[in-house]
């Protein structure tokens, strides 16, 4: 009996004092979490891939709330660790970007702004960088399809295709943003018209593949001004900055009330420029918080980003650099600058202040020393440098020859690192 | 020889396409899939990938300015959607599927019907075209696709087999031995 009531005794004083150690039933976190549901965003009633006003949304949430994103990669496409490039011809162009979202702040209205703090991104294990047939910084030069498949942790990035490296994880949002509204509809429509009119690479509001189907579908209530997901514009969306990193905090103009927050198309690593059209892209589960700034939104042209030492933590610790200057092949005229439809540009192996020519030819000497120096292909060396190149502006004021270097962080070697 | 000249022909009208399409993000990335004779297969008919990069090949022996590639869609649906619209013209399936797709049952039920022609026959597999490819690459296509038949295990004339899906007048023309017919009569 005696041996009984110790027993109880030494189980009951062990198990208060495990369950008072354990500090997973301690909860504070007010969250709303926006999941995913079937293969792909058409699937999905919480995904979309045009924005327009009257997008509804499809949660709401209070500032402070930990707003839980569920998000689709980039193409929406379900590439896996064995795709090849015969995958990539087959990726569907009008489902690009499927956003999650939109959700409703409570309390914000049309000229607030909206401070969104990325609190965490958990990637998924899969992620891929592709060459896409005429999209990307040196369209001209990789006409073919190729792609890298990687297998992803918080330690790093590694694949079968690129031997040898290993990319850091630094995550960030691709796409985050908010809805805009019907005036920014129509100003934005209006001057993307005018630049495709004069021949400017644009793509307009197109119906096919769009969602959410019944709005800018090809019989949705307003499909010819759902705007397209590709170009990033003042409400954010498809910024592609990679110092948007976690611990930042993007401020955004809200042009509709409730503001229309969303975010997808999540890069597991990017290098400035995602030269090749694509970072590391990946599904992920991002965490953001919100705060409303009253009557703030209308003095804002674009988004801003505030950060503390994010931006140090993504720097190189050994790096090589190559600079460019607006040099250029006599006849050669960049897909960039097609649109000018210049002969005078075409005659010169010299333009003036041209950024995008030295960035052009400092990302090429790059390629070379990959391939020279390191044994990669060229279109390894490619997508290496989307991932991990930083194209940097050097300066604008030695006229004519402006640069940019590319800044290859060497730490993605293997060897090179214990 | 004579032939060479007129596919030199299609290519150029290939890149006038090329110039108009290049305004837009995509736009080269559709002139790709113009540039290239692409031949779609999908992971969900398993037989059809492996097969469709022997048919490449041997479309590229045979006729090698149509720079073929095989390209391989993930789902059925993606199929229908990429056949449907004629963002790409040419699909491998089996017998049973591409009946399904035409009558838009069975896999395609959920995704609704898409006309199709044949090509041609390997076995158990059909080479399908979209009702709009022009009948003048459907006749090139066919005629590297006899002149290469002995790499192709199981090729089979659809002239010679049973009749279930309406074959290409192209293909007709190629297996009747009727002259090459012009490119611009778009359907």
């Amino acid at each position: 009996m005696l041996k009984k009531i110790l027993y109880i005794i030494v189980v009951t004083v062990f198990s208060s004092f495990y369950a008072s150690a354990d500090t997973t039933d301690q909860k504070w976190m007010k969250k709303v979490e926006v999941t995913k549901s079937g293969d792909h965003c058409v699937d999905d009633k919480n995904c979309f891939n045009r924005y327009h006003p009257k997008i509804p949304p499809v949660a709401k949430a209070n500032p402070g709330d930990m707003i839980i994103l569920h998000t689709r990669d980039a193409l929406d496409t379900g590439f896996r660790l064995d795709s090849t490039p015969d995958d990539l011809a087959t990726v569907d162009l009008g489902l690009i970007h499927p956003m999650t979202g939109p959700i409703h702040i409570n309390g914000a209205k049309r000229g607030d702004a909206l401070e969104v703090t990325v609190i965490d991104i958990a990637p998924d294990e899969y992620g891929y960088t592709v060459i896409a047939p005429g999209f990307g910084f040196l369209r001209d030069v990789f006409p073919d399809p190729y792609i890298v498949n990687w297998r992803l942790t918080r330690i790093g990035a590694v694949s079968d295709g690129m031997p040898g490296i290993t990319i850091p994880y630094e995550a960030f949002p691709g796409s985050l943003g908010v809805l805009p509204g019907e005036p920014e509809i129509k100003k934005w429509k209006s001057r993307e018209a005018d630049l495709a009119a004069a021949s400017g690479v644009v793509l307009g509001p197109s119906a096919g593949g769009a969602l959410p189907a019944n709005i800018c579908g090809e019989k949705g209530s307003h499909k010819d001004d759902c705007l397209r997901t590709i170009p990033p514009r003042e409400n954010g969306g498809n910024m592609d900055v990679q110092q948007q990193q976690i611990g930042t905090k993007i401020i955004f103009p809200c042009f509709i009330d409730g503001c229309g927050l969303f975010a997808g198309d999540i890069h597991y690593a990017q290098g400035d420029g995602e030269v090749s059209g694509t970072a590391i892209e990946m599904g992920s589960v991002i965490t953001v918080t919100v705060k409303i700034l009253k009557g703030k939104g209308t003095d804002m042209d674009m988004p801003v980003t505030i950060g503390n030492d994010q931006i140090i933590d993504m720097e190189p610790t050994r790096y090589y650099q190559t600079l460019g200057i607006p040099i250029k092949g006599k006849g050669e005229i960049p897909p960039s600058h097609k649109y000018l439809d210049s002969s005078t540009l075409a005659n010169l192996t010299n333009a003036s202040e041209d950024l995008t020519i030295s960035a052009r030819h400092a990302l090429m000497q790059m390629i070379d020393y990959l391939v020279k120096e390191h044994g990669l292909t060229k279109e390894q060396a490619y997508i290496l440098c989307s991932v991990a190149v930083d194209l940097r502006v050097g300066q604008v004021v030695d006229v004519p020859n402006f640069i940019v270097s590319a800044v290859l962080n060497m730490d993605v070697f293997d060897k090179y690192r214990n | 020889m004579k032939n060479n000249k007129k596919i030199s022909n299609i290519i150029v009208y290939l890149f006038i396409y090329l110039l108009f399409a290049a305004h837009s993000p995509w736009g080269q990335y559709l002139a790709y899939r113009e540039q290239h004779l692409l031949i779609m297969s999908t992971r969900e008919d398993a037989p059809t990938y492996p097969y469709s990069k022997i048919l490449v090949d041997v479309i590229n022996k045979q006729l090698p300015e149509a720079s073929s590639r095989a390209a391989r869609a993930k789902t059925f649906r993606r199929v229908q959607g990429l056949f449907s619209t004629n963002q790409m013209p040419l699909l491998l399936l089996s017998k049973k599927n591409a009946k399904s797709l035409i009558e838009g049952k069975g896999v395609f039920k959920k995704y609704g019907a898409a006309d199709a022609k044949v090509i041609y026959f390997f076995d158990d597999l059909v080479l399908l075209a979209q009702p709009s490819f022009p009948d003048k690459f459907a006749w090139l296509l066919t005629n590297a696709i006899i002149k290469g038949e002995k790499d192709l295990l199981g090729a089979t004339s659809p002239l010679e087999t049973k009749k279930i899906i309406d074959i290409h007048p192209g293909t007709i023309m190629a297996l009747n031995n009727e002259k090459m017919p012009e490119l611009l009569k778009t359907k």
